[in-house]
């Protein structure tokens, strides 16, 4: 779950980082969406983005949160994409959020040997 | 020693450990310590030899050391290594430019035309390039690096003598960088490729068929002399020509195959033979190129006969393993095979590279050998060169400019 506040940080961002994809990481407790750390996309591109967040907030999964990764399609459905499936990398099965600028959805995924399952969203 | 935190998703690789100890006075060092203790560690950080893996990022403290000197940064005792997961991704949906398209082609195992099983035949399939050749690759790399030294700037023309696939590459690059661009083109150039320089904008000048692609150099050369106006990027003398193959043909070869023995294009500029073949005896020091060439007098037209009596500017024929000369015939005998055998559609020249790749497959016992297909058949089906009978379809090139 998305509370509202966090949602806003988002979308906010993601409107900042514009015409860029943005990123960032979101922590959860219980499945609830504490706090988002804005990330810097260090490709700077429409098209891609490689998340640059500060390294100790990879490590509040060690404080009991869990994180989701997230960033923004500016032109597409908030689906992962091909590239996103392919980058998945060490993220596999692990929350992972993405906001369509273009529709206003947000939208939660895992990526697990390429394939890609929805989680629900509140 | 050195401490190296570990984030909890690789965990896993280290017993459980939140962080570990490694020594090392390099990053390199360091990882190579972590990854002789921890095998799974290091085959999830680090690349081969190379670097760091695409899916893991490394701090110094709290650096990411790509903003350091990379695997090349000191590491001193007392201070921090983090790992943390590299994410990347995006939409990719949209090409920004139809330029970004250029490149990185196919390269396809030809199993059906392999002379026996020991060798491996691939073939480079340029013809999947914008507008259907290889030349897209030069036209781009000449225009830009004509605009990166300067020499070209709104309110230039272009000027070029081709007797096509260039002409058409460089017509599509100028129509998008907003350049005007007048091709001078042998009068036997087929139809369709003066129908297609027009249909992409470009003003056609005629030289005499008589003189082939000569005649069209020696014009071109003779109208940006008068006239400053032009600027003639000039593949057969642009170092942007090779660099082209340098950087993307035989780079992409390179990272395809773990091996290669020998590299067979159409020698035309030689900017194929000149780049890829260097970039390709960078990791194969025992490569072997070779050229194919036309029999003088005998032209696979555009394919270059150096008995014809012009050395481009950037080939260096010592640079050539093999040429190998070939006759019209045997071209469209090779064009046949492509594709009655593996279903590729492919230009005349490739009928001539296909021919001498695989008669140096035959002299392997072993081994891998990479032909560049420049472009595919479209631009020649008027001549059909599928259907007549093989020596009349070879005895057809010779009243026409193929390439």
């Amino acid at each position: 779950m998305i509370p509202a506040e966090v949602r806003s940080a988002l979308v906010e961002h993601a409107q900042a980082e514009l015409p860029n994809e943005a990123c960032g990481l979101l922590s959860l407790r219980d499945g609830v969406a504490e706090r988002f750390f804005p990330g810097r996309n260090r490709a700077a591109s429409p098209y891609r983005f490689e998340l640059e967040v500060d390294p100790e907030v990879w490590f509040l999964e060690d404080d009991g949160f869990e994180l989701a990764v997230f960033h923004s399609h500016p032109a597409s459905p908030p689906r992962p994409s091909r590239t996103d499936v392919e980058s998945i990398g060490l993220w596999e099965g692990k929350p992972y959020v993405i906001l369509s600028l273009r529709t206003g959805e947000l939208a939660a995924w895992t990526i697990a040997d390429g394939a890609v399952h929805g989680l629900p969203l509140a | 020693m050195i401490r190296v935190r570990i984030p909890p998703t690789l965990r896993s690789e280290v017993g459980g450990a939140r962080e570990v100890e490694a020594s090392g006075s390099t990053m390199r060092e360091v990882l190579a310590d972590l990854a002789e203790r921890f095998p799974g560690l290091g085959r999830q950080v680090l690349d081969g030899d190379e670097g760091v893996a695409p899916f893991v990022n490394v701090y110094l403290d709290s650096e990411d050391v790509r903003t350091l000197d990379g695997l090349d940064t000191e590491v001193s005792s007392g201070s921090t290594v983090i790992l943390l997961p590299a994410m990347a991704g995006g939409e990719q949906t949209l090409t920004p430019s139809l330029l970004e398209t250029i490149g990185s082609t196919p390269l396809v195992e030809l199993p059906r035309l392999a002379p026996h099983s020991g060798v491996k035949l691939y073939a480079k399939l340029e013809g999947q390039n914008p507008t259907g050749s290889i030349k897209d690759r030069v036209a781009k790399a000449m225009i830009e690096a004509a605009e990166a030294a300067g020499e070209l700037e709104p309110g230039r023309e272009l000027l070029e003598p081709t007797s096509g696939n260039t002409g058409i590459s460089l017509a599509m690059v100028a129509k998008l960088k907003g350049y005007p661009l007048t091709c001078v083109l042998p009068e036997n150039a087929t139809p369709e490729r003066a129908k297609l320089l027009e249909l992409y904008g470009a003003r056609l000048v005629h030289s005499p068929a008589s003189e082939g692609s000569n005649g069209a150099v020696r014009l071109a050369l003779q109208l940006a002399e008068r006239d400053a106006r032009w600027f003639m990027p000039f593949q057969y003398g642009n170092e942007a020509n090779p660099r082209a193959h340098y950087e993307g043909t035989g780079a992409e070869i390179a990272d395809a195959l773990p091996h290669v023995d020998a590299l067979v294009a159409g020698l035309g500029t030689g900017g194929t033979l000149m780049g890829a073949g260097d970039r390709l005896r960078e990791s194969f020091p025992e490569l072997l190129v070779a050229a194919a060439e036309p029999l003088q007098g005998d032209l696979v037209y555009g394919l270059r006969s150096l008995a014809d009596g012009y050395v481009p500017p950037i080939l260096d024929v010592a640079k050539l393993d093999r040429k190998l000369l070939v006759t019209n015939e045997e071209s469209v005998e090779g064009l046949r095979l492509l594709l009655e055998r593996e279903a590729i559609f492919a230009g005349v020249s490739s009928g001539a590279v296909i021919h001498v790749a695989r008669r140096i497959a035959e002299e392997l016992d072993e081994g891998v050998v990479v032909a560049v297909l420049a472009d595919g058949g479209w631009k020649y089906l008027s001549a059909e060169f599928w259907t007549r009978p093989a020596e009349e379809a070879g005895a057809a090139m010779e009243d026409r400019l193929w390439w």
